[in-house]
């Protein structure tokens, strides 16, 4: 037999072996039956928020019917996410949450995702699918010395590598088959739902997902592969298998923010707050206080007459400038200088407080990349990271959401003044914050999706890693499998 | 001897298990203390499940088992104080030494008191090497752990002893070791019934002989019949013969 | 003789590469555990320390629960710092909030730990047990002994549950002991008693595992199958149950989510604002009406908030105590002082405190003068009111699951073939 034919024959036989046990079987059935129920749950719960959040902006429409103007309209109208139609497979973070708790404060909160994190499709992959992968490979080489087959094949004109790469080829098709047949159930339940619908870039943004899944458990394939070829008995390679997995996918991605906190930690937000509060009110007041008392002693000296008439109350002292033009000339400088001053003094207190902020969010911003580079060690992590980033449920979501949320405020930002200035320049005796006002005609917050190109290449590193990952325990398996004694 | 009430005795025996199968069709035989029966037949033939049965690990659909005139399925716990058992292929606990394994089986057998030499002394007894009584058993030869199993037995000390194959695997010279304990102990007054399809090894060592064919007992012999028959010649043909009508 | 079997059991064990493994990562995961949670609550310590409120200020924080090592549960929710304003009680976070990782992953607390691995590992114990001796051959020498199977069933299992629950308990006490070695950490006499508590249901959980481990050992031929029914089993105890249970209620109690109540806070306090300011135009003054009708609105619909999401819990727990996993979740979560109840005693007990100073902090608003106010003070709840309110019936619950799956491995190897 030529050598690719051998190399089918084994893959085959992988392939026909798995399907024919018990634990293909049960496996099967139970991805299924998982798959189904979560998907079913999800959508239902997808929905019930889609009719929550419509009936959310209706509620924001009339109350900006009647009651809305320039003051306090921000807060009413505040960009919020919708649900997507991917939340029916995966959810993670909603920019929601953070800008309810960051920027509302909100006292209300709802602690059962904290104590019950939901299941999704990211969930499904990462423990059952990583489990599953380790549960076929883990005998692979030395369950097949104990049957005596490894003799067997062995005894024929076959290399070990051909029999290597045929068992983890076998292996990871027999992997595909329940995986892919149990999603596809769940898209038939999710496309067969009237009320959702998912467009083209949602297509292929799954179809990477699915790419990822696959890189996912075929690394955990070869790592069991590896691990069988490192044991003589199928009991203690299943030992080892759990201990890295669990290691692996229970420990380290945990572990990470909590260790990228101690190595490069942040300062206290409310610490930070706080401080601004007391940079913005106090201290600027007092700054204030100092900055003009040098100024009145400069202008003092300059100008006599201010000088003389300095102990006058503000009452007298406007009355003086009524009658005297000397007075009032020089009068009229010292108030210019003092709204001089009372804006320096702000943009003083104001540079130090983005200065502070920026500091603020430079440190989260390297502790989060810090965070994430540990994570990474964890295939979970990245294949988490890959999921939800292409789904728009997770960090680059938030960063996008924040980005075309500053540009709709800057949009609402130029309506508001232009319809301001049109108010007082019909009325200037109104006072255009504080009326009601007709906004029908404002732009609206309209959340668009980032483009599927922009969600990829911050998924590329996450993809790098699985794919050297896989390369990596396939050479360690494959050279492992070349050394491994088969009596 | 044989004139002493049976050690072991299976009188009308029957079991029908739940597919229809009837692996063991009306047997009766009795073993006396001082005598080894050995049991022959094919694989299938009702040896191991008569054995079972006697073990009470499954119950018979009619018949009794008697150890030591204890009905079997009656009283088990009591009628397991009389026979002790060596199964074929056993891997024992493979962590433990040959010394550990044997202290727990004897402790269950009922033999607290038993001190160290004691175990030597009985691991001396079927040959196994000296300095095997203190190596853990998973990196034994099958015939090392075939004497450990026998040594098992040995040291309950129990009138009855039963044999699953216990030479299936055994190169000749571990074989006829074996054989030779069992002929000790059949000297020490025990009752043996041991099933196996070796049968020249049941010629030397039995005291009678049945073949069992398709649950039935069809022929028994005494060791002095067998002295003018062909044993070999007798077992071919029955194996050869047509199947036995239900 | 059931002694007899125990002490084989638990000496077979130390000898056994499994227990070896398992041993090893027990002590890995817990001590790292430690380690991690007791840094993390030292950073909320120093965080606590800057945030804490001088007696102008009129805000409402409690310092963070030494029992959070062990159970963060929803520590982090509770420890923000509650600042009572005219519209609304604000609540801020402390370090945490900058970095959004935190929320991908579980926290890697005791509970976590005892949760997600031990009862794998507790599983492991128990699957082969059956299925190997019979491998092995050795069952039918056993049971060819006068000896009763349910004698061998009990003494299997007191083996491997002491090879299983003792090193556990060693290294979970040394980590204890090295924690209070620290001097910023008082755990106090109370806070022992439930830690006690806390290791005490860890044992029963383990328990139950363990049954469960070797009846599926009993119901399964090979060893290799039971592995996967196993693992599936774990899976769907676990992490399926417990959180697919909390979304199906969802669909059965219609909460509002927090930002419907949060969005209807500012438009009804920017409403009653401009109305007011119309009102002040045309000459009336009407704040005192204008924010009456923002609290009796708001109160009302926080009420409604909070009953409905009560319903929600009652009907989440119901429904996740199929699985004894989400019993040993609440019970720990309510003695460390970091579950659902405390929190939600928590927030009541800082709107009540709201109402006791809400007319100062008007009046303060009003004539721009600084006032002092009375100290927050908040109790954990005691263990009375814990147990009164859901955890006997979580340890009755977890103790019954025990007592079953025991008695159903010990009729299955009573019947279990052994040839």
């Amino acid at each position: 037999m030529s050598g690719e034919k051998m190399l089918t024959t084994i893959i085959k036989k992988e392939l026909l072996n798995n399907i024919f046990s018990f634990r293909f079987l049960f496996v099967f059935v139970l991805l299924v039956i998982i798959v189904t129920v979560t998907v079913l749950i999800l959508t239902d719960d997808y929905l019930r928020r889609v009719d929550e959040y419509s009936l959310r902006q209706n509620d924001i429409e009339n109350y900006m019917r009647r009651y809305a103007h320039f003051n306090r309209v921000n807060a009413v109208i505040a960009p919020s996410q919708p649900p997507l139609p991917f939340n029916s497979l995966i959810r993670k973070i909603s920019p929601d949450d953070y800008v309810i708790e960051n920027v509302f404060g909100e006292f209300n909160s709802d602690p059962l995702p904290i104590m019950f994190p939901l299941i999704d499709l990211t969930f499904i992959v990462t423990i059952l699918l990583s489990l599953i992968a380790l549960l076929f490979s883990y005998d692979s080489i030395c369950g097949e010395k104990e049957d005596g087959t490894l003799k067997l094949m062995l005894s024929n004109k076959l290399s070990r590598a051909r029999i290597i790469l045929g068992k983890i080829i076998g292996g990871t098709l027999t992997l595909i088959i329940p995986f892919l047949l149990s999603l596809t159930i769940g898209l038939l339940i999710i496309q067969f739902n009237p009320r959702i619908s998912w467009s083209e870039a949602n297509w292929r943004a799954f179809g990477l997902i699915l790419l990822g899944s696959i890189l996912y458990f075929s690394f955990f394939y070869c790592l069991g592969v590896f691990i069988s070829s490192r044991h003589r008995s199928s009991s203690s390679s299943i030992m080892t298998s759990l201990f890295v997995w669990v290691i692996l996918i229970l420990l380290i991605p945990n572990l990470s923010p909590y260790l990228a906190s101690f190595l490069s930690p942040a300062p206290s937000k409310i610490k930070v707050e706080r401080d601004i509060e007391r940079i913005t009110m106090d201290e600027r007041d007092e700054l204030m206080r100092k900055m003009w008392r040098e100024k009145q002693a400069e202008l003092y000296k300059l100008y006599s007459i201010l000088d003389e008439n300095k102990n006058l109350t503000q009452e007298e002292q406007k009355r003086k400038a009524a009658e005297d033009a000397a007075y009032r000339k020089a009068y009229q400088i010292l108030s210019e200088q003092f709204k001089i001053i009372v804006s320096e003094a702000n943009r003083i207190q104001q540079d130090k407080i983005s200065g502070m902020r920026t500091e603020l969010s430079r440190k989260e911003e390297s502790q989060m990349l810090l965070s994430l580079g540990i994570s990474m060690i964890s295939p979970l992590a990245d294949f988490t990271y890959l999921a939800t980033d292409l789904s728009s449920t997770g960090l680059r979501n938030m960063i996008h959401f924040q980005r075309i949320t500053g540009e709709w405020r800057r949009l609402f930002g130029d309506y508001s003044e232009k319809k301001r200035d049109a108010i007082e320049k019909e009325n200037p005796a109104i006072d255009s914050w504080n009326v009601a006002v007709d906004m029908s005609d404002r732009p609206r917050f309209q959340y668009k999706e980032e483009a599927l190109a922009g969600r990829f290449k911050w998924t590329l590193p996450s993809f790098a890693v699985l794919i050297v990952y896989n390369l990596i325990f396939f050479l360690t398996a494959f050279f492992s499998f070349i050394k491994y004694d088969v009596r | 001897m044989a004139n002493q009430k049976p050690i072991l005795k299976a009188e009308d025996l029957s079991k029908r298990y739940e597919d229809g199968v009837l692996a063991v069709d009306h047997l009766n035989l009795e073993v006396h203390p001082g005598e080894v029966y050995c049991l022959l037949g094919a694989n299938g033939a009702g040896k191991t499940t008569t054995i079972n049965l006697f073990l009470n690990f499954i119950p018979p659909t009619t018949g009794t088992c008697y150890i030591n005139n204890i009905d079997v399925t009656r009283d088990p716990l009591e009628a397991k104080k009389y026979v002790s058992f060596v199964s074929e292929n056993v891997m024992l606990y493979g962590n433990f030494t040959a010394r550990q394994n044997l202290d727990f089986f004897a402790k269950l057998g009922g033999r607290t008191e038993l001190t160290k030499e004691d175990y030597h002394q009985v691991m001396r007894r079927v040959s196994l090497q000296e300095m095997a009584f203190e190596q853990r058993v998973k990196n034994f030869s099958k015939g090392m752990r075939q004497k450990l199993g026998i040594s098992i037995a040995i040291i309950k000390n129990a009138p009855g002893i039963l044999l699953d194959e216990p030479t299936a695997g055994l190169d000749p010279k571990a074989a006829a070791e074996f054989l030779e304990i069992l002929r000790e102990l059949k000297n020490e007054g025990k009752a043996i019934l041991m099933s196996t399809h070796d049968i020249f090894r049941a010629k030397e060592i039995g005291d009678r002989v049945g073949i069992m064919k398709e649950g039935r007992l069809v022929m028994e012999r005494t060791r002095e019949e067998l002295q003018y028959e062909d044993l070999v010649k007798i077992y071919i043909d029955y194996m050869r013969s047509e199947p036995l009508t239900a | 003789m059931t002694w007899t079997i125990a002490r084989k059991e638990i000496v077979s064990n130390l000898l056994s590469y499994k227990f070896f493994i398992v041993i090893l990562l027990t002590a890995i995961l817990i001590f790292t555990s430690f380690f991690i949670m007791h840094r993390d609550y030292k950073q909320r310590l120093t965080d606590y320390s800057l945030i804490k409120p001088k007696p102008i200020e009129p805000i409402a924080v409690i310092p963070p629960n030494p029992l959070s090592i062990f159970s963060k549960g929803l520590e982090e929710l509770m420890t923000r710092s509650f600042e009572i304003n005219v519209i609304q009680i604000t609540a801020r976070s402390g370090m945490k909030s900058g970095n959004l990782l935190f929320s991908y992953f579980p926290v890697p607390d005791f509970l976590y730990i005892v949760r997600v691995v031990l009862s794998l590992v507790a599983l492991l114990f128990g699957f082969d047990q059956v299925s190997r001796e019979k491998e092995r051959g050795t069952l039918k020498l056993m049971l060819s002994n006068s000896l009763s199977r349910s004698k061998t069933l009990v003494g299997k299992w007191i083996g491997n549950y002491l090879s299983l629950s003792i090193p556990f308990l060693l290294i979970t006490l040394l980590g204890i002991v090295f924690l209070n070695l620290d001097p910023d950490i008082h755990l106090s006499s109370a806070h022992m008693v439930r830690l006690a508590l806390i290791l005490f249901f860890s044992l029963i959980y383990i328990g139950f595992f363990l049954s469960l481990g070797i009846l599926i050992s009993t119901l399964t031929k090979r060893a290799a199958a039971s592995i996967v029914i196993l693992l599936f089993i774990w899976a769907i105890l676990v992490f399926i149950i417990p959180n697919l249970g909390t979304l199906l209620a969802r669909q059965m109690v219609d909460v509002p989510s927090v930002k419907a109540l949060s969005e209807k806070r500012q438009q009804t306090w920017t409403k009653e604002v401009l109305l007011g300011e119309e009102d002040r135009r045309k000459g009336e003054s009407s704040w005192d009406t204008r924010y009456k009708n923002i609290y009796s609105e708001m109160d009302k619909k926080e009420e409604d908030f909070r009953n409905k999401f009560n319903s929600l819990v009652k009907l989440s727990k119901n429904i996740n105590r199929i699985s004894p996993v989400a019993s040993f979740v609440y019970a720990v979560t309510d003695i460390a002082g970091t579950g659902i109840g405390e929190e939600s005693s928590l927030k009541m007990a800082v709107v009540s405190y709201r109402n006791s100073i809400f007319s100062d902090v008007i009046s303060a608003l009003r004539s721009r003068v600084k006032k002092e106010y009375p100290a927050f003070a908040y109790r954990h709840r005691p263990l009375s009111q814990i147990f009164a309110e859901g955890a006997l019936f979580d340890t009755a619950w977890l103790v019954f699951f025990n007592i079953l799956f025991f008695a159903l491995s010990y009729f299955a190897f009573v019947k279990y073939d052994v040839r």
